[in-house]
């Protein structure tokens, strides 16, 4: 197997066609046995993240599937205070609390087995950032300048497959991010010419921090524009209630609920048809 | 405050069962406090532990993982039973008991300490840490620790939120705690401390994408916890090897944790330790594909081997053992010191193996190469320079985003974190092997705001091409010569590290619940016993007054284990219930 490109060709054949499912496992949970079922079916548990640029926005979402729903809301956040979990550990967060957790992008295969999420109720999108006001477009960035993105969004993804296919002389440095906020830092640091964030990103940072104002969205061209889907997620074995929630999400749609959500806050999203 | 809610409890009964009971039948008393006898650890017994005793994550500062105890020989393990056992806070288990003058010092998951009469299993005191409701809550892996410590009269931990605690041996109270990171910044410890010449010695790990920079490792004082060192191990600004990240600034970069301990040598006063991979491991992702013309993207010090004095912090030498490291084949484990013959001549070397299985030896004086083997199936590494060691890899193995590559072994590894062993009996390193690969997509894990993991892969774990459904393997190779003694291959992975003692055996286990003992020169199978649950941790041996122990935690949720079931469906085992099992011999 070692020993070279043959080898190599044959293990990747055989192997594409014997594997086996990664996700298949519950997470390990200590003491599961302890959620036991929650009694209270007259009431929607809906968690929100305080890491999450929309919450104000979800926060409303949330209040209004429960509405649609005839199901008294009740508020969950998540998140305060630590930089983050693995998918694992949301396993026991939606044992412990949540029926319904709000701000997941729809990725296909993304998730494992355990969880589903919901159809979307907004669409966003990923923007290229600026502070030089002379740029119009991702084409205006100089060559000997880098792009900040923040690291492994299905945008930063796209960025590199079309950085690669650009000779090394044409490509733009691309720097990873840890973070929108972080990308953004670097723009306004000089690090980086252009940071590609998520949108709703840019619109919390910037309400927060004035000295984000300068900052400006740009054309993605010559890349197209990127955009996800957002739903929310709940436990596999929910069938009944995410199906509820998908008509209710259908619903709060079709009758422009969503969307004046959404513009209350100019939340830079629309409704997803 | 559990304690409280306990003692009151009894209170309020007490009354009620003085009415009812009229004669108790009698109990055996509880042994008398072991810990009173302890005796102060110096940096002498350290450097010459006592048989009897296992002070540390691999028992000696070589890491050999091996005991000169011969009380339990080839002749009698058959008859080897557990002698006592002790229930452990459910949760993974990848432990390792620390043992001094007849008490065994025990860390469970979520950082409860106790220390137990190492004969009789009864508790001599406990610590519980008060950590975070939040970092409970995470229940991840980090919240079990490989190892401790022990000096002067001190048991040394590391803690889930990131601090250095001693606790006072002989009571368990706490001498220091010392704050080294900020936990809620994803800086964790799943590691241990260890003392090289009076210094306490520990790495970190969780340097993911919040805490862009990297990991380190700290020297710290055994009196009080303050840092006297630290070592970043990613190339920070003034290193001379900064420039090998591609042209990325260091706040792109992150990763190359340290999580597990290290090795000593008095002789030259070094310590060695192991890193990881950079974050995100696919490259593409972290910014260290495509090579960007002109520029190195080695990525120092991922993946290396660090020779550092354990009094300055200084790094006197270093060696990388895998460049740009995309599929988390960490080379972070047990660096074993050995003088072998190599050329005609013994050499001071270091023996260390990583993720893909290849046994790797270098001098422990500068980094020099000296020899590989390999042992299991692998992909990634095509072929290897015998005189640099400058390894050639099958660009087939790399991910690509968008696309699906496969790359042999898996992420979790040929060999993971269950260490390996030497014995300077038979010259043989015994190892815990497995069989499997990965297919392996990158894929956008950007599902909201949840994790900001940042994007990694799918990882469909698999076994290898044409394989007969085994998947484990204990492996016995004479270092001398690199030659295999014998294997043994089993269905169930093996999950365990392995411990061979003088008395001729191996001991380990796996995931199928099997404890077992082997010949050290045959791999015969001399005895075996199923326990509770898994073994994922590092089984010691010690004696108390003349008798042999051998000690080993099972128990489930260990994320390594967990991965590694994936390839055996048909072998369950329950969710719950993490041991201690000690054997011995019937009087």
């Amino acid at each position: 197997m070692r020993s070279g490109t043959t080898g190599a060709a044959a293990t990747l054949l055989a192997c594409l066609l014997c594997a086996s499912a990664s996700y298949a496992q519950t997470p390990f949970v200590p003491d599961e046995w302890k959620y036991g079922k929650r009694q209270d079916s007259a009431t929607l548990h809906y968690c929100v993240d305080a890491r999450d640029p929309d919450l104000p926005v979800a926060r409303k979402i949330g209040q209004a599937i429960a509405s649609a729903l005839l199901l008294q809301p009740k508020e969950h956040v998540i998140g305060e205070n630590v930089v983050g979990e693995t998918l694992d550990s949301l396993y026991e967060i939606f044992l412990g609390t949540c029926d319904v957790y709000l701000g997941f992008k729809l990725i296909p295969d993304a998730y494992p087995e355990w969880m589903k999420v919901t159809r979307p109720y907004y669409r966003a999108s990923y923007l290229f950032t600026a502070v030089e006001p002379g740029w119009r477009s991702l084409a205006d960035l100089p060559k000997s300048q880098a792009i900040g993105s923040t690291m492994g969004t299905s945008a930063d993804l796209r960025l590199i497959q079309y950085l690669q296919a650009l000779s090394p002389a044409e490509r733009w440095s691309r720097f990873p991010m840890s973070s929108d906020q972080a990308a953004l830092k670097a723009l306004t640091n000089g690090t980086i010419g252009v940071a590609l964030v998520w949108g709703p990103a840019l619109w919390a940072l910037q309400r927060s921090d004035a000295g984000l104002a300068k900052i400006r969205q740009l054309s993605p061209n010559p890349l197209p524009a990127a955009t996800a889907d957002v739903g929310a997620a709940v436990l596999a074995n929910e069938s009944f209630l995410r199906n509820s929630i998908d008509r209710a999400i259908a619903s709060l749609t079709g009758d422009g609920t969503i969307q004046a959500i959404l513009d209350s806050d100019k939340f830079p999203a629309t409704a997803v048809k | 405050m559990s304690d409280h809610r306990v003692l009151k409890a009894s209170i309020l009964a007490l009354p009620i069962v003085c009415a009812s009971v009229a004669v108790a039948p009698a109990q055996q008393p509880q042994a008398a406090d072991a810990a009173k006898n302890l005796t102060p650890v110096t940096n002498e017994t350290l450097r010459n532990p006592p048989a009897a005793d296992w002070l540390m994550w691999r028992r000696t500062y070589d890491g050999y993982g091996y005991s000169p105890l011969d009380q339990i020989n080839k002749d009698n393990v058959k008859n080897l039973k557990p002698a006592w056992t002790w229930s452990m806070d459910p949760g993974a288990t990848e432990t390792t008991p620390i043992v001094h003058d007849g008490v065994l010092f025990l860390n469970h998951y979520g950082d409860k300490i106790q220390a137990l009469n190492a004969a009789t299993g009864d508790l001599i005191w406990e610590y519980k840490r008060d950590l975070p409701a939040k970092l409970m809550a995470e229940r991840t892996n980090q919240l079990t620790k490989r190892n401790m410590a022990f000096y002067g009269d001190n048991l040394y931990i590391a803690t889930s939120d990131a601090h250095i605690v001693a606790l006072d041996a002989k009571s368990g109270k706490v001498v220091f705690d010392h704050t080294v990171a900020d936990w809620t910044k994803g800086w964790r410890y799943s590691g241990g401390p260890f003392i090289a010449n009076g210094v306490l010695v520990q790495g970190m790990t969780g340097c993911g994408n919040a805490t862009p920079g990297g990991c380190f490792i700290t020297g710290h004082d055994v009196k009080t916890g303050a840092e006297l060192w630290r070592v970043h191990t990613i190339a920070q600004p003034g290193d001379a090897n900064f420039d090998t990240w591609n042209g990325i600034p260091l706040e792109s970069r992150f990763g190359s944790s340290a999580w597990i301990s290290g090795s000593y040598d008095p002789d030259q006063d070094l310590v060695f330790y192991g890193t990881g991979q950079p974050y995100p491991w696919i490259a593409e992702m972290n910014g260290l594909l495509p090579k960007k013309p002109g520029a190195k993207n080695t990525a120092l010090y991922t993946d290396s081997t660090l020779a550092i004095e354990p009094k300055t912090g200084k790094v006197k030498w270093y060696r990388q053992h895998l460049e740009t490291d995309t599929w988390d084949l960490d080379y972070a484990y047990e660096r074993m010191l050995i003088d072998l013959p190599v050329g005609g001549q013994t050499r001071k070397a270091l023996v260390t193996t990583g993720k893909l299985g290849i046994i790797e030896a270098i001098d422990r004086t500068n980094g020099e190469w000296l020899w590989h083997k390999e042992t299991i199936p692998q992909n990634v590494v095509a072929s290897i320079d015998p005189k640099t060691g400058e390894k050639t890899i099958n660009q087939a193995s790399v991910p690509h985003i968008g696309q699906t590559t496969v790359n042999c072994p898996a992420d979790p590894g040929g060999r993971g974190w269950p260490a390996t062993a030497y014995s300077p009996k038979t010259g043989i390193l015994y190892m815990p092997l497995n069989e499997y690969c990965s297919n392996t997509t990158p894929t956008p894990l950007d599902p909201g705001q949840a994790y900001t993991g940042g994007g990694r892969a799918v990882f469909a774990r698999t076994l290898v091409p044409n394989s007969d459904g085994n998947v484990g393997r204990v492996e016995a190779i004479k270092l001398a010569d690199r030659s295999q003694v014998w294997t043994v291959r089993t269905r169930t992975p093996q999950t365990g590290a392995v411990l061979p003692t003088a008395g001729g055996v191996v001991f380990g286990g796996g995931w199928d619940r099997w404890f077992r003992a082997y010949d050290d020169t045959t791999g015969k199978l001399l005895w075996e016993t199923r326990v509770n649950n898994a073994l994922n941790s590092f089984p010691i041996t010690y004696s108390v007054n003349g008798k042999q122990y051998v000690a080993v935690v099972a128990g489930n949720g260990s994320s390594h284990a967990r991965s590694l079931a994936t390839l055996t469906p048909e072998i369950k085992n329950p969710d719950g219930g993490s041991v201690l099992w000690v054997f011995a011999l019937p009087n």
